[in-house]
């Protein structure tokens, strides 16, 4: 009993919480007469890392207003949009992390607009000089039931990149 | 039990309704702070939707019909420039067209202003210049000129220096004219 403590211990003193000290989230728009980048350094995060198991999990919440994309009127529109009224955060928690080498593949829910959807990214990660997780994945605005704003008579794309770092020192 | 979930969801509430703050109110332009300001006209009134929500729809309502109104309005400032400049090399036949233009274009620009001006407030302005701020800027310039364009053009008949009111028509509609295009074209740009 003593040893499976000790080895509880051990195994858990592994598991570290990493305090992210810097974010940044970008969102790509597209549309046929222009493409915009809407970024936040908001993000609130919890990560935790084993740097021995390879494995971890992580909590991310950003808030929908923090996302700045250089045109006010055009965030004004994206908060109209995406119904920041009711649902001012994007949340995401993974539910299965695995790293292979500088390989991070992140598993999780992803909550928008009121609606959680199962997404996978793969990133890279390091903790050689201090930790770093970056990565990207697309998601559509028709998944998550949120309607597209049209300009000149065409609605912007469905699909939305978006790019992710999270540093600590 | 039943009151603290009633103070849960009022605290909630309260918290989502500061999520609805506007961001840099202080940067809000001065027509849409006289009319949708805290003491501004339409809140005196009581006029206009009720909730903050409804406020964004209407806009968003508004400012789509303002872009394509607008866009109509500048298609027949053209073709009203080129009535214009036929009549002045001396083709008297298209005066009445440009004449009969002159109220749908006037129309048409002005209810695509009002579309615009009298908007609910975005959700957030900022400090910086952008495409935007500039593309309002530029708004002051065309909407001062499609103000005189049509007492210009009626000035020409009446003046007894035809060539001096002509150019002055011809300038100020020119002016209005590619303030306008600048203007359309600067909704495109990225920032």
């Amino acid at each position: 009993m003593n040893r499976l403590v000790f080895i509880l211990l051990i195994s858990a003193s592994f598991s570290q919480k990493i305090d992210i000290t810097s974010s940044e989230i970008k969102y790509y728009g597209n549309h046929f007469l222009h493409s915009w980048v809407g970024v936040s350094n908001k993000a609130k995060s919890t990560v935790i890392f084993d740097e021995i198991k390879k494995n971890g999990s992580v909590l991310i919440e950003v808030p929908l207003k923090s996302f700045n994309s250089k045109v006010s009127s055009r965030d004004s529109n994206m908060l109209f949009y995406t119904d920041a009224i009711d649902y001012p955060n994007v949340k995401f928690k993974s539910s299965e992390i695995s790293i292979v080498n500088d390989s991070v593949k992140i598993i999780g829910s992803l909550s928008f607009h009121g609606i959680t959807k199962q997404l996978s990214t793969t990133g890279t990660i390091s903790s050689s000089d201090g930790f770093k997780v970056e990565g990207s994945f697309i998601i559509k605005l028709s998944d998550f039931k949120v309607s597209r704003p049209s300009f000149m008579f065409k609605k912007i794309n469905d699909s939305i990149q978006v790019d992710y770092i999270f540093l600590s020192n | 039990m039943k009151y603290i979930t009633y103070i849960f969801i009022f605290i909630c509430f309260a918290k989502s309704q500061s999520d609805l703050e506007i961001q840099n109110i202080e940067q809000m332009p001065l027509h849409t702070k006289i009319l949708w300001g805290e003491n501004g006209f339409f809140r005196q009134l009581n006029f206009g939707p009720k909730t903050r929500k409804d406020e964004l729809k209407l806009r968003v309502k508004m400012l789509q019909n303002h872009q394509k109104l607008a866009l109509l309005s500048l298609g027949m400032l053209a073709y009203q420039s080129s009535l214009g400049y036929n009549i002045a090399e001396g083709d008297y036949s298209k005066l009445s067209k440009h004449r009969k233009f002159s109220t749908i274009t006037w129309g048409l620009y002005m209810t695509s202003a009002s579309l615009s001006y009298f908007a609910p407030p975005s959700q957030k302005y900022e400090k910086r210049v952008s495409s935007m701020k500039i593309h309002r800027w530029l708004s002051y310039i065309h909407f001062a000129g499609m103000m005189a364009v049509p007492f210009l053009g009626k000035n020409i008949s009446n003046s007894n220096d035809y060539d001096k009111a002509l150019a002055l028509h011809k300038n100020v509609a020119t002016i209005t004219f590619t303030s306008m295009s600048i203007s359309a074209l600067l909704t495109i740009l990225p920032y």
